[in-house]
């Protein structure tokens, strides 16, 4: 008996020996994929206040302007006299220019500019006849902050070349541009209001505001000073949050993401992450990496996208239809060492269906990944579309006219929604803002 | 190898050498396979480890309580009692396994796991259980009970 039991236990030793071995020789692995993790394109990087400041204030000093400064106590006048109040407290150290533009540009000194409330400022020969804000907008620097005061009465030819002007000048150097609109007595000749159409004057009756004709600040420079300024302007009630208009790279001020594969996609398992990457969800306060097995034989799956967000609404909206998706892939093989740090552009992924409810995107993703077993990662964005992303503001709309004349939209100004148009769309040519940034990792078995 | 304490060591190391099976390959083998609606895999695996640890844990004390019975003077005068036994443990883990199977679809619910692999988790499940307790009692039992256990001659 004793030797039968040997015997047993022998076999079972065999069993268990095969057992452990066949698991030991399991297949070898792919190496994990990583990325430089960050959510920078989506959400502005914090950034302390600035205590110094850099600013150059150009008044528009051609003739139409002077209906503005007619009456010293319209809003045009006090808002000139804020402005320079603002620059002066708003910071704790400011370097203020001051500069009068028309048809060209000359730097006046503050007694001058405190003189803008008056007629003749804006009747000086060599200057008053042409609105060359092109010019103003070739001395805008990334070290300054450049507010343009203007009444932006511009001809098609002209909103072109200026569009072109602030492509090149601003947008390409990272030099971010804001609109702020205010609406003001008037009291003057309207001129530059395209052609056929004859100068007409207008005035406007006491208190009606909607009789009220609107200029515009133009701001160039560095976004964080821009939006100091504006907040320590807005205390004004003239100033108005609804009345400006931020052309950035940012829309949104929070995002969360979260993926979920579709119930119906059987070939996707979820995995968990690592503890490294828990820790850099937690650092970042945003959920961003999604992990998934995708199983032997399989070669698509599908997801259900969730995007919550907070839009800056300083910022233009964006067409929810038109939202593009762009992939970039990386991929590691079993077998291989290491993982190349360049990824390619890939259509793998592909967005199927999108929906907006107030703060919330909702977008159905596919994938067919027809590769070989390995590790397959993705950086997934969802970004305003290039052409016609951005939509222009209620705001832009109700201030702008295609042909003010004195019977028609007289208080309304020429060309601001085509003005604003084809800013958003040059915008957009340089740098398409994003609305989510995921990245997703398969391990296909 | 039915007398103490070889027979308890050697039904601890069987017991673990069964975790491995089914704790390691096995799930290894279920993580490939399974489909899961919402759960990532890796939940998965954790509730299925417990499962087995846990059935695995009372399988070890049962058959270790049938060690201690098996050697008591008294039962080798009460066979038929000894038989009964038995019979009512190997009933209990069958009972064990069941149970487990329905809490891991009770857990899994909204999952939609396909009932093969419940089956493989029975399988599983059965393995730590009543055959563990089969495999080891035929193996090592106490000398006055070993011919009870079914299947020996």
């Amino acid at each position: 008996m004793k030797k039968k039991n040997l015997t047993d236990f022998k076999v079972l030793g065999l069993v268990a020996v095969t057992f452990i071995f066949m698991y030991s020789g399991c297949g070898k692995k792919a190496p994990e994929i990583t990325w430089n993790y960050s959510i920078r394109e989506v959400i502005r990087p914090e950034r302390g206040r600035s205590d110094s400041i850099h600013i150059d204030l150009y008044i528009d000093a051609t003739k139409s302007m002077s209906g503005f400064a007619k009456n010293t106590q319209s809003i045009y006048n006090k808002f000139l006299e804020e402005l320079e109040t603002t620059v002066g407290v708003g910071w704790k150290s400011a370097d203020i220019r001051f500069f009068k533009f028309g048809t060209k540009i000359k730097e006046i000194d503050r007694q001058v500019f405190r003189t803008s409330n008056a007629e003749y400022f804006y009747l000086e020969p060599g200057i008053f006849e042409k609105t060359n804000i092109d010019q103003v907008i070739n001395q805008t620097d990334s070290s300054r902050l450049s507010v343009v005061i203007t009444d932006l009465f511009q001809t098609e030819g002209d909103i072109n070349s200026i569009v072109q002007q602030i492509k090149e000048r601003c947008f390409k150097r990272g030099i971010q541009v804001a609109i702020l609109g205010i609406k003001s007595e008037f009291d003057g000749w309207v001129y530059d209001v395209g052609p056929g159409v004859v100068p007409y004057k207008l005035k406007s009756t006491g208190e009606n505001a909607d009789t009220y004709r609107p200029f515009y600040a133009l701001i160039f420079g560095d976004p964080l000073n821009i939006e100091q300024l504006f907040n320590n302007l807005k205390s004004q009630p003239f100033v108005k949050e609804e009345n400006f208009l931020v052309l950035s790279r940012y829309l949104l001020n929070k995002v969360d993401m979260r993926l979920t594969k579709s119930r119906e996609s059987r070939g996707l398992n979820t995995r968990s992450k690592s503890k490294q990457e828990q820790a850099f969800e937690i650092k970042l306060r945003q959920e961003m990496l999604f992990k998934f097995d995708m199983k032997k034989g399989n070669n698509e799956g599908a997801w259900d996208a969730e995007i919550t967000f907070e839009r800056n609404a300083r910022t233009p909206d964006f067409r929810t239809e038109d939202i593009e998706l762009v992939v970039y892939k990386k991929s590691s093989l079993p077998g291989q060492k290491d993982v190349s740090s360049d990824s390619i552009l890939s259509d793998d992924i592909t967005l199927n269906s999108i929906n907006r409810e107030d703060g919330r995107l909702k977008a159905g993703l596919g994938l067919k990944l027809a590769e070989p077993p390995g590790n397959y990662s993705y950086l997934v964005y969802l970004q305003c579309a290039s052409i016609d992303g951005l939509l222009v503001p209620q705001w832009v709309k109700d201030f702008s006219s295609p042909n003010p004349s004195a019977k028609n939209d007289s208080y309304k100004t020429l060309n601001l929604g085509k003005f604003i148009n084809d800013l958003l769309r040059a915008n957009l040519a340089i740098y398409q803002p994003k609305i989510a940034k995921m990245y997703i990792t398969i391990r296909k078995l | 190898m039915n007398k103490s304490p070889m027979n308890y060591l050697i039904t601890f190391a069987i017991a673990c050498f069964f975790w491995v099976i089914t704790g390691l390959v096995l799930a290894g083998h279920l993580s490939d396979t399974v489909s899961l609606a919402t759960l990532a895999i890796e939940d998965f695996l954790f509730w299925y480890r417990i499962a087995i640890t846990a059935v695995g844990v009372i399988s070890l004390l049962l058959t270790y309580y049938w060690y201690v019975y098996g050697s008591k003077d008294s039962t080798a005068g009460d066979l038929e009692q000894a038989r009964r036994v038995w019979y009512q443990l190997f009933v209990i883990l069958i009972i064990v396994a069941i149970v487990a199977l329905f809490a891991k679809v009770i857990i899994f619910l909204d999952e939609g796991i396909a009932i093969i692999d419940y089956l493989i988790i029975f399988a599983a499940l059965s393995l730590h259980t009543y055959i563990f307790y089969w495999l080891c009692t035929f193996l090592m039992s106490p000398r006055a009970v070993k011919y009870l256990v079914p299947l020996k001659k």
